[in-house]
């Protein structure tokens, strides 16, 4: 299951088909994949964040404005990168987009190459993101499986407990410290102590701790 | 030789007859009788005497006339000389000659001009009677209507008292001299009171025939050192007048008999006051040379109500006053008025010509969005064919090098638009910095000076909801205003249909957002969704005559201040406009 293989999708959001189109069209030049949003209304249940890419989106449409749209999927944790371009760019807007978390912004018409890297950019963020993303869920998932001992053993580890420690601090012998780090290790599927403490990271456990 | 002859026997006959004028050496002195007759004749004794002493060869004659009788002597010119009171006499020199030779020494009295006053008397016993108006009603005697101390003098008392002797007093019983028959009148209570000339009672009492104690003075007036009774003003005494028929020598011999003192008698007479004093108690009174000048009942009535009169006057002059007073200020303020009038159409015209800069703006900001989205469309075009092209495997392919260029051209050429586009835009837009800090409440007063006509016109009330204490708020003011002013003709347009109506304008603080947030609520037909949805699009109207900027430009002007702006149906049926105004630009 690599992301890497999965298709990149260009998700393009203006309220001008025949622009839509003219942009399809340079992106397919370039071998990007596209997808159109119709309806502003339903970007929320489209499946964006799915596998990697990218949402270039209009600032000024008629229902709803680009700006608000982006707060919008900014508050719903959404991790697919927004991209917007306007027709009549001024800095107070620019400024705006960019504080509200746009990832790039187009004054109409762009430059093409300009564009395509800004893009390229904002997909290899985004798959970073979902692969960080993934990958959090999978040892939320493995450390859920974990008994609470094996938990609590795993926090001192991370912590450069040493076995030793660990069996005197919870008044088990060390044998039964190593059986339990091995089965632990097992069940989170690293092979080093070094994995171990990446993941702990990742899930943002407790580190630094003291006796 | 005759008529010479005729004239010189005329002559002589004049001569004769002057001779014999001249020759006459019997005196007539006429005296007014005003007591009884052997009173008078005791009273002049002293005169008599001086006659006889200094003017032994002349016959003197007295002749004592009642009033009637020295006229009646006068016009039969049988009086030389003539002895009567000062206002006989000032009457009489209406129409005689009269020349005054001396005046009388009065024996009470050495200040000869404050000699005659008259008196009105009643009995102690009618306490009463005291005032000029206790005599309201009374029966009051007096001598003749013609007496000057008997009635002429108290009569002047009563005009200036604003008492018609004729209308106000009951009855005026007339007794004709002597005068001190009133006095048994008096006591034989047949009057209330009596008018006598002053001094008179005082002689009676020194006569011993009245006791003075029994009478009350009404409304006595005191003269310094004059030793009698008086309710009046004083007169000179009375003259004695030369009737002209005597010749100046004669006059001359008469006048130093007058003066002299006969043994160790003194004369009875002194050197002639002057009578002027009496002309104005004439003039009043409109007797002897003004009787020509009859009482004018209107003058009359005039004088009766002449408080009321003055007070009448006094309220015409305030009115006056006040009437200039009040047109002095309307004066002022209209000016003032008008000078507000055209500070606000000078107003008006400033932001009319911003207004209209604004619309080109807007204009050129849609035009420009417009062609944009062709113009983007084609750059694209040209830039993924430029790709495509180069991605083409045949370099030897002769056609390849000249359509890569020419879609490289309609880029270059596609983006000379836009920058075309751009520079008009930032040509429009220019002046729209300059934010400051500004009151809101201010803001709204003077947007409300803009559109006070309007609204009246439409007879739509703007309501505003401002809370006590607002923030200032960073915003370019003619901006501000333009927006406002949009919004309120917004509002005023989509209540067109309707005869009158509110518009009311929500201001509130929002301290999370540290914002000021205007709601306009309008009581119009309200949104459809079609409309809300396009409502800010340039060019989006839905009004015939409109052009679909007003908005859009709010918009635009609103967002380049930071601030947002969006129109919402209202619950109550109308539309809602919400600005939200940010205090600081964070832009």
């Amino acid at each position: 299951m690599n992301k890497n293989t999965l298709p990149t999708f260009i998700w393009l959001l203006d309220d001008e088909p025949q622009l839509v189109e003219s942009l399809q069209w340079l992106l397919q030049t370039v071998g990007l994949e596209t997808r159109v949003i119709n309806s502003a209304l339903d970007l929320l249940t489209l499946p964006l964040d799915e596998q990697p890419g990218c949402l270039l989106m209009d600032v000024r449409m008629p229902q709803v404005s680009g700006l608000d749209l982006l707060l919008m999927l900014k508050q719903h944790e959404v991790l697919l990168p927004v991209i917007l371009m306007s027709g009549h760019a001024d800095v107070a807007m620019a400024v705006r987009a960019m504080k509200s978390g746009a990832d790039d912004f187009f004054e109409k018409p762009f430059n093409d190459q300009q564009l395509l890297d800004s893009l390229q950019a904002a997909v290899i963020k985004h798959r970073q993101a979902l692969e960080k993303q993934q990958l959090l869920t999978r040892f939320k998932e493995r450390l859920a499986e974990l008994t609470e001992r094996e938990k609590q053993i795993m926090l001192l580890l991370v912590k450069g407990v040493q076995a030793k420690k660990i069996a005197d601090n919870l008044t088990i012998s060390p044998k039964t410290v190593d059986v339990h780090r091995h089965n632990l290790m097992q069940k989170m599927q690293v092979s080093s102590l070094a994995e171990l403490v990446h993941a702990a990271l990742l899930l943002d456990l407790p580190l630094a701790f003291s006796f | 030789m005759l008529s010479k002859l005729l004239g010189g026997l005329s002559f002589y006959c004049l001569l004769a007859v002057m001779g014999l004028a001249l020759a006459d050496p019997v005196i007539h002195l006429g005296v007014l009788d005003w007591r009884d007759e052997a009173k008078t004749t005791s009273n002049w004794q002293p005169t008599l005497a001086a006659f006889k002493h200094y003017l032994p060869n002349k016959q003197l004659q007295l002749h004592q006339l009642s009033l009637k009788g020295i006229e009646q002597a006068l016009a039969e010119q049988r009086l030389d000389y003539l002895i009567t009171n000062p206002g006989h006499y000032v009457a009489l020199s209406q129409t005689y000659l009269l020349a005054p030779l001396a005046t009388l020494n009065n024996p009470f009295f050495d200040k000869p001009q404050q000699a005659i006053g008259s008196v009105v008397l009643v009995l102690a016993e009618n306490k009463h009677l005291r005032s000029w108006q206790d005599l309201h009603s009374i029966t009051l005697g007096a001598v003749t209507l013609d007496a000057f101390g008997g009635f002429q003098l108290i009569w002047d008392e009563l005009e200036q008292q604003g008492l018609d002797p004729n209308l106000d007093i009951a009855q005026l019983k007339l007794t004709g001299f002597p005068m001190e028959q009133l006095f048994d009148l008096l006591d034989k209570k047949r009057v209330d009171a009596i008018i006598v000339r002053s001094c008179l009672a005082e002689i009676l009492a020194a006569e011993g025939r009245i006791n003075l104690a029994n009478y009350q003075v009404v409304s006595e007036k005191k003269h310094p050192h004059y030793p009698c009774l008086t309710s009046s003003q004083l007169y000179p005494d009375w003259p004695f007048l030369s009737t002209g028929t005597q010749a100046a020598n004669d006059v001359s011999q008469v006048l130093q008999a007058l003066l002299q003192p006969v043994g160790n008698q003194p004369a009875q007479w002194s050197a002639p006051l002057s009578y002027q004093s009496v002309y104005p108690l004439f003039e009043r009174l409109r007797l002897g040379p003004f009787a020509a000048f009859p009482r004018n009942p209107l003058i009359n009535l005039f004088y009766q109500y002449r408080y009321l009169l003055f007070f009448v006057l006094g309220l015409l002059l305030l009115t006056f006053a006040h009437h200039i007073r009040t047109s002095y200020l309307v004066r002022q303020r209209s000016q003032a008025l008008q000078q507000a009038m055209q500070e606000s159409q000078n107003k008006q015209k400033e932001l009319a010509h911003l207004s209209r800069f604004a619309v080109m703006g807007e204009l050129a900001a849609g035009l420009a969005h417009e062609i944009n989205q062709p113009l983007t469309a084609i750059i694209n075009y040209a830039q993924g064919s430029q790709r495509l092209l180069q991605q083409i495997n045949g370099d030897n392919n002769p056609q390849k090098e000249p359509l890569v260029a020419a879609a490289q051209k309609i880029v270059a050429q596609g983006e000379r638009a836009a920058e075309i586009i751009r520079n008009l835009r930032a040509f429009m837009r220019k002046g729209s910095s300059g934010q400051q800090q500004l009151d809101p409440k201010q803001l709204l007063q003077e947007m409300r000076l803009f559109m006070s006509a309007n609204l009246q016109h439409q007879r739509v009330e703007l309501r505003m909801h401002l809370p006590e204490n607002l923030p200032n708020i960073m915003a370019n003011r003619v901006e501000f205003l333009q927006i406002l002013i949009n919004l309120v003709s917004n509002a005023l347009d989509a209540m067109q249909q309707k005869p009158a109506g509110y518009i009311d304008l929500y201001v509130e603080h929002k301290k999370q957002g540290n914002c000021v947030i205007f709601q306009l609520v309008d009581q119009g037909e309200g949104l459809s969704e079609q409309v809300k949805q396009r409502i800010f699009e340039p060019f989006f109207t839905t009004r015939p005559e409109g052009m679909g900027l007003g908005l859009s430009l709010s918009r635009t002007l609103a967002s380049a201040q930071g601030a947002t702006l969006n129109l919402l149906p209202h619950a109550a049926g109308g539309a809602c406009a919400y600005l939200e105004w940010p205090l600081v630009n964070e832009l």
